[in-house]
This record gives structure tokens, C-alpha cells and sequence, in this order.
């Protein structure tokens, strides 16, 4: 038998907080490592599922052991115990169960497999959260383009509103419940990608959707039954659905708004599932927060608060780059208060495997909460600021901006404007920010990356992006976001390119797929920019075009709605500079 | 990292075959069968895929079982490829049916069991519980399926539509052959055994 070994990867660098420590958890050599599950039993033992069907635990005592395989792309486990494993993966929600004590499952129970099914490569499974009556709840994926050969379940065909990605079959962008006695229960509709579905302590149900198709960047909501998230597809499922009154103005006054928007770029573009840190400080100073992964090198931190009886709160990046990698889509907090973050990209790029992410108690000076305030904000802060430094306005840095509601896939940021602090005041180690204005509807990015602890300790995330829905009066602005800056306002004479900038945009955008080296990852097909066959022998204009309408026939998507044209400028200059053409 | 995929998933079922004897179970996208269909792999080189949707088996084959890589890597999917040769093969919707061949019992898969040389699958028809089991028979001059429906209403007929099976003999020592159905009833257990020709 394998016993685990462990070893350290990074320290502090890359992009990881220094007071934790990215360790990689071997895996036995028959694994394949694309990890798509995790979780642990009620003895403590990690156990956890691939792409490739299997699952997999690790007994503290024994090591690791095979326990099933042979399912159908596995993306949530619920483990009763060592014996006793249920698991969501394309076709169902199945009880898997050893049931002769040999160690390896041999019963397989369909507890529902209610939803549609065409076969798309889309077309995931996710879950697996249980509340305490003995309720899961889970997510279905839209399909993307594609013939439609078999199914299960009756098809629709007809979009409802030019949607890109479609709810073929039934229940395709839901997210729903599954009762004890096995009944499916359809919740909420409008959701593109449901990637990431959670219970919070309280027993609030969360899911978190994918940037995309009429997906401006990507969300994490509060479900609620009967509530209907953007996406329209999934409409036609609905059973008082009319698709004679449909407008994007009418699903815009139906939607219920997120909790959190995540900047695509910064904040991540896909995020997975979200856990919440009930370690009591065993995992550092955000007790209570919520972490979440994302298909980017990120693992995010989000601080929620109710306001006006509605969930709406914070942001913030916590690692991200290289020393975490891509593909943190299932995460698990284990019982000694380490956060194991199971990674798989799905073919879209690379990046797989298992690491534990470890708390090591060393000083950490971060921005641990943004919370609303009548004129403004409260920054709330792991360790007491300087006051000094803590009272200069100068030092703060706020932005505000919006998204599209709209079919196309994503958005650039539109209405962004600098916000002004007119005032700074601090107690007991909190800033409070005044602002000259203070607009509901909008994102508000805060920066205060200058700020130093009274220990001198440099802080080492200092932004997070608030997502104001409403004013603690209760005010709110339903008004559908509209550019007031047309984009073809903007000059767009030849300004000097800024290839530092379009480096930037690289990781952010590209190197998922076209790699940091840019020899393109050969899983997806994605273009090498190295060698003879380079698309940097094309112009700059060419390339331009490709970066903003895309290439349907190779996957990539368009960026145009996404980055302006300096920005894709940039990146051109990047390419050019960094890979030699 | 593709190649090595596939040439540990041969090292997986080498070992699960030397060391459990039970079958080979993976269920994916299959060709010429409804999404995330269930194949079955015998070490003795039979096979069959069952499609939980359609309510049977669509086919069976002889041959070193399946090619998983297509199912496995990169971003977009691509059917499993069968390897070996196809001697059984049947696309009619709920092909064994209560009560009445010409009306499609409701049919609700509630899953399987997996036990040396042997899957047993569970479903319910009209309501009333059924087990498939599904053993490989393999001698010298016969390669066949083995099934055996357990009924819970022994009272009740049961039918298996057959289909033309030009590489195949499908026969059964309790049942009565009506025109291109065998007709079962009056028993808890029948068998019915797909034979390679």
C-alpha cells in the first residue's frame, strides 16, 4: 500500500499569502490525477473522484485503495462512510455502496437520474452538498452547440432569447434538490454553468455560474426555489414559461441579482465550488468566509453580508498563479483545518492533481473584509493597521464599474470611473471610507495596497471588489446597465502600445490555453505561437481580428466583448515581444 | 500523458480481472447507444453494452472490449470505440415488456450489482421490480450471454421483442415463441441466452 507523502511546493511566492503553504499530495501511480471530487468521511479519510470515473480513499492507517470506477465524470461526493459513498456524475445521482466488506463497491443505486441528456460534452453534473434533513442539491450545465443524436428526455430545440449555449433537454441550467426518498426537485432556473453548488452554516443554498453567455463575469448567487438567474435557456422548463414574453428587458426585471459578481480576469473566469471555513482559525484569520475556486491559477475569498434582508458583500483574490495552478474547481476542508483543493481542467487545458493548502500561523496583514456603510465603506483588516499611514486618503484607491446583460459571451467592464474618497476615518483598527458617490447596481473595486500593520507588516492582498446591489436604506437601481461611453468614442488612433500591460492580459486571458511559454496546450488544440506554424507570421490587424471574434472552428471564444482595443493592442505587442515574431 | 492514460487503464483491468473475477463496468458515451450507457467487459472476451435508457441490451461483442481514450481526453467528447466484432445488436425501445407486447412498459432503471462473472441489473416495469442478470457462457464452440430475468409477478406475462439477428440465435427453454416475441409466464426466474452463430 501507498502511504501519503508530502511535500512542499511553495513558500510565500507566486501569488500564496506567506503564512500558508501549498503542499502537492502524491497520488497513487494507477491514478489517473485529474481530480474532480473531494471530500471527507466522518473518520477523517480523504476521499476523492477523477475524470475518468474512479473514486478513491485514503485510509490514515492503510493507504490508499481503489474503492469504485467506471462512473460517468464524477463531480461531487457525499461519503456516509468507507463503505457508503454517494456520487453525482453526468447520468445521476448514484449510491455507491461496498456491500460484500471486500473494500470495493459492487452496488450501484440510481437514487434519480431525472434530468436530460444528449451526450454534449457540456452538458456536467455538479454537486454535492446535504443539509441536515438529508437533502442534496446539485446543478445541471447548459449544452453548447452540437447535433443532437440520442437522448434522454423529451427535446426542445427552439432558443428562447439567442442564446449561445442551450437547455436542450429538461432541467439543462437548473439547480435543484433531491429528497430523502429520492423525488427531483427543480429549485431555480437561469444558470449557464453551475459549477460550484454549497450549503452556507446557516443552510442557505449557494451556487456560483460561469462567465459566458449572458454571463457578463461570472456570479455567485443565493438560490432560491423559483427564482430565475439570467440565463434564459433554461426557461422553457419552467412550467409557466411563455415564450411570447420574452425580452431581454423583462428577463433583466426577472432575475434575481447575485451576491457576489467576480471580475473576469482578476477574480477569476470559471469559478467551481464554494466551502465555507468553519476551522475556528485553524485555517488562518477568515473564519466564517467563504473560498472558492476557479478553473484559473485562483482560489478566491468572499465576505457576505445582508443587507436589506439580501445576501451582497465582497471578493477578494487569496492565492493565485503559479504556485497554485489551474483547475481548483472541488475543494474540501479537512478535519485538521487544511483546505484540499482537488484540480482537474477537463481537457481545456492543464493542470490536475491534488494539493493541501496549510495554515502556518506566521503574521499576515490582508484586507479581510469590505462591509457597507451609509456613505461608504468599512474596511476590516487580519492584523491593526498603521493609523497613520490607515488615515490618508491617498492611500485608498476606489473604482466603480458595471457589465452587459446581454447574449453575447461575457462583457467588458462599461461605466467604470474612479470614485473619490472624501474622507478617512479609523477605530479600532477599521478604516472607514466616505465616498463622493455611492451607486447602487455597480461594482466597487477598493485598493489599498500601501497600507502597512502597526507591526510593519506590508499587506499582502490589499483589493477586493464589492458587489453593492442595494444601500443599507434599502435602495436599489433595476435600471438594465447601458455603456455611456460608446466604444467606437473611444480615439483609437495608434497610441504606443504598453507590452508590460498586454503581458498581464496574457496570463490573464490566454496562458489558460495558450500556455506562459506560448507553445499552446495540445490537449485543446490551442495555437503555439513557437515555431513554423505560428499565427504571428499573420499581421497585426489579422491577429487582432482573431483575439476579438475568436475561432469557433478551434474553440477559442471572442474577447472583443471583453477587452477594448488598446487592450487587445497590447497583447498583440506582447506576443510579439515575448515569442520572437 | 494521453498514451499513458490508456496503457494504465489496460493495467487497471488486467488487474481487476486476475484479482476479483468480475467484470469489467464503465459507463460513458458509447456508440450506438443512448447517452451514458453501461458496458460490460468478461475476461473471457465478451461484452455488451446496456442502455439504461432504452430498457436493454443494444449490443454484444466479442473481442478485447473497449478503447476509453476517446471519452478521456481532451475538451470535447468522442465516443468510446468497441474493439472486437459485434454479434448481437438491438435499437427497439424496451424490448422486454409486461402484459402486453404491443404497449412499451414504463421502465425506471434503479441501478446494478457487480459480482464475480456477473452484473445484475434492477429496474422497475410497470411498477413491479425486475433483475436482469447477465453471465458470459464461453466453451469451445460457443460464445453466448447468459441472461436470467427474476419477475415479481410470476402470475403476469412478460415478453421479449426480438429483432432479425443474422449473427445471432436467441432462445429460451421456458419460453413460448409468438410470431417475433418469446412470451414468459408463470415462473419467477426465466432465461433467455444470446448465442454468437
Amino acid at each position: 500500500m501507498l502511504f501519503l507523502i508530502v511535500y512542499s511546493i511553495a513558500f510565500g511566492q507566486n501569488g500564496a499569502p506567506s503564512s500558508y503553504r501549498i503542499e502537492q499530495v502524491q497520488l497513487p501511480e494507477s491514478m489517473s490525477p485529474e481530480v474532480s471530487a473531494v471530500a471527507f468521511s466522518p473518520r477523517g479519510n480523504l476521499v476523492i473522484a477523477n475524470r475518468h470515473g474512479d473514486i478513491w480513499i485514503r485510509d490514515n492507517e492503510s493507504g490508499w485503495r481503489r474503492f469504485a470506477y467506471g462512473l460517468h465524470e464524477p463531480l461531487g461526493l457525499w461519503v456516509n462512510n468507507e463503505s457508503d459513498i454517494y456520487v453525482i456524475h453526468r447520468p445521476e445521482l448514484t449510491r455507491v455502496q461496498d456491500v460484500d466488506g471486500d473494500g470495493e463497491a459492487d452496488r450501484f443505486r440510481t437514487i434519480s437520474d431525472a434530468w436530460g441528456l444528449t451526450g454534449n460534452y457540456h452538458e456536467f453534473a455538479y454537486g454535492l452538498p446535504r443539509d441536515k434533513n438529508g437533502n442534496f442539491y446539485g446543478g445541471l450545465g447548459l449544452e453548447s452547440a452540437g447535433e443532437i443524436v440520442m437522448s434522454r428526455g423529451p427535446i426542445r430545440m427552439r432558443r428562447v432569447l439567442d442564446e449561445r449555449h442551450r437547455s436542450v433537454t429538461p432541467f439543462r441550467g437548473w439547480v435543484f434538490q433531491i429528497d430523502p426518498e429520492g423525488r427531483f426537485i427543480p429549485l431555480a432556473m437561469g444558470f449557464r454553468q453551475p459549477a460550484g453548488i454549497g450549503l452556507s452554516p446557516e443552510g442557505d443554498l449557494f451556487a456560483t455560474d460561469n462567465q459566458g453567455d449572458w454571463v457578463g463575469s461570472s456570479t455567485l448567487v443565493h438560490v432560491r426555489k423559483g427564482h430565475f438567474y439570467g440565463h434564459p435557456a433554461s426557461l422553457k422548463w419552467s412550467p409557466d414559461f411563455s415564450p411570447d414574453q420574452i425580452s431581454r428587458e423583462k428577463l433583466w426585471e426577472k432575475r434575481t441579482r447575485p451576491a457576489i459578481i467576480f471580475p473576469h480576469g482578476p477574480m477569476g473566469g470559471s469559478p467551481g465550488e464554494p466551502v465555507w471555513d468553519l476551522t475556528e482559525g485553524k485555517f488562518g484569520p477568515f473564519h466564517g468566509q467563504i473560498f472558492i475556486g476557479d478553473f484559473s491559477a485562483l482560489i478566491s475569498r468572499v465576505h457576505l453580508e445582508k443587507i436589506a434582508g439580501e445576501y451582497q458583500g465582497a471578493c477578494f483574490p487569496f492565492i493565485e498563479g503559479e504556485s497554485i495552478g489551474q483547475g481548483n474547481m472541488r475543494m474540501a476542508f479537512a478535519p485538521d483545518g487544511t483546505l484540499y483543493v482537488a484540480q482537474t481542467t477537463r481537457g481545456w487545458a492543464e493542470g490536475e492533481g491534488l494539493k493541501r493548502i496549510v495554515w502556518t500561523g506566521a503574521p499576515l496583514m490582508e484586507l479581510r473584509a469590505i462591509s457597507l456603510t451609509e456613505t461608504g465603506f468599512d474596511l476590516e483588516f487580519t492584523e491593526k493597521p498603521d493609523p497613520i499611514l490607515a488615515g490618508q486618503a491617498t492611500i485608498y484607491r476606489v473604482r466603480r464599474f458595471q457589465y452587459h446583460y446581454h447574449e453575447k459571451y461575457g462583457s467588458p467592464r462599461i461605466n467604470e470611473s474612479d470614485v473619490e474618497v472624501v474622507r478617512v476615518s479609523t477605530e479600532g483598527g477599521r478604516v472607514r471610507l466616505e465616498l463622493a458617490e455611492l451607486r447602487p447596481g455597480f461594482i466597487y473595486r477598493i485598493e489599498a495596497t500601501d497600507l502597512t500593520s502597526v507591526d510593519g507588516h506590508k499587506i499582502e492582498n490589499g483589493v477586493g471588489y464589492y458587489t453593492l446591489n442595494r444601500l443599507l436604506n434599502g435602495e436599489t437601481d433595476r435600471s438594465l446597465p447601458v455603456e455611456m461611453k460608446k466604444l467606437d468614442e473611444v480615439v483609437q488612433s495608434r497610441q504606443p502600445t504598453d507590452v508590460q500591460k498586454g503581458g498581464e492580459l496574457y496570463r490573464q486571458y490566454c496562458a489558460m490555453c495558450h500556455l506562459p511559454d506560448g507553445r499552446g496546450s495540445q490537449g485543446i488544440g490551442a495555437a503555439s505561437f513557437v515555431g513554423p506554424e505560428s499565427p504571428l507570421a499573420r499581421s497585426d490587424d489579422g491577429l487582432q481580428a482573431i483575439v476579438s471574434a475568436g475561432k469557433d472552428d478551434k474553440g477559442m471564444p471572442p474577447f472583443g466583448s471583453t477587452l477594448s482595443l488598446e487592450e487587445i493592442q497590447d497583447v498583440v505587442a506582447y506576443l510579439r515581444q515575448a515569442f520572437g515574431r | 500523458m494521453d498514451r499513458l492514460i490508456v496503457n494504465l487503464g489496460v493495467l487497471i483491468c488486467l488487474f481487476t480481472l486476475v484479482y476479483s473475477g468480475r467484470p469489467l463496468v464503465y459507463r460513458t458515451i458509447l456508440p450506438d447507444s443512448r447517452p451514458s450507457s453501461i458496458a460490460v467487459g468478461y475476461d473471457n472476451g465478451l461484452a455488451f453494452v446496456f442502455d439504461p435508457i432504452r430498457g436493454g441490451i443494444s449490443y454484444a461483442w466479442t473481442g478485447p472490449f473497449l478503447d476509453l481514450e476517446p471519452t478521456w481526453t481532451g475538451k470535447l467528447i468522442k465516443p468510446a470505440r468497441v474493439l472486437g466484432k459485434v454479434f448481437f445488436r438491438d435499437a427497439r425501445d424496451l424490448p422486454f415488456r409486461k402484459g402486453n407486447p404491443e404497449i412499451e412498459s414504463e421502465f425506471v432503471f434503479k441501478g446494478y450489482d457487480v459480482g464475480p462473472e456477473r452484473i445484475t441489473f434492477f429496474y422497475l416495469l410497470d411498477g413491479s421490480p425486475v433483475e436482469q442478470i447477465v453471465t458470459p457462457l464461453k466453451t469451445e464452440d460457443k460464445e453466448a450471454l447468459h441472461i436470467q430475468f427474476k419477475v415479481a409477478d410470476p402470475g403476469e406475462s412478460y415478453w421479449l421483442l426480438l429483432s432479425p439477428q443474422p449473427q445471432a440465435r436467441i432462445t429460451s427453454p421456458e419460453a413460448e415463441q409468438i410470431e417475433n416475441c418469446l412470451k414468459f409466464q408463470g415462473k419467477e426466474t426465466y432465461s433467455v441466452v444470446i448465442q454468437h452463430d
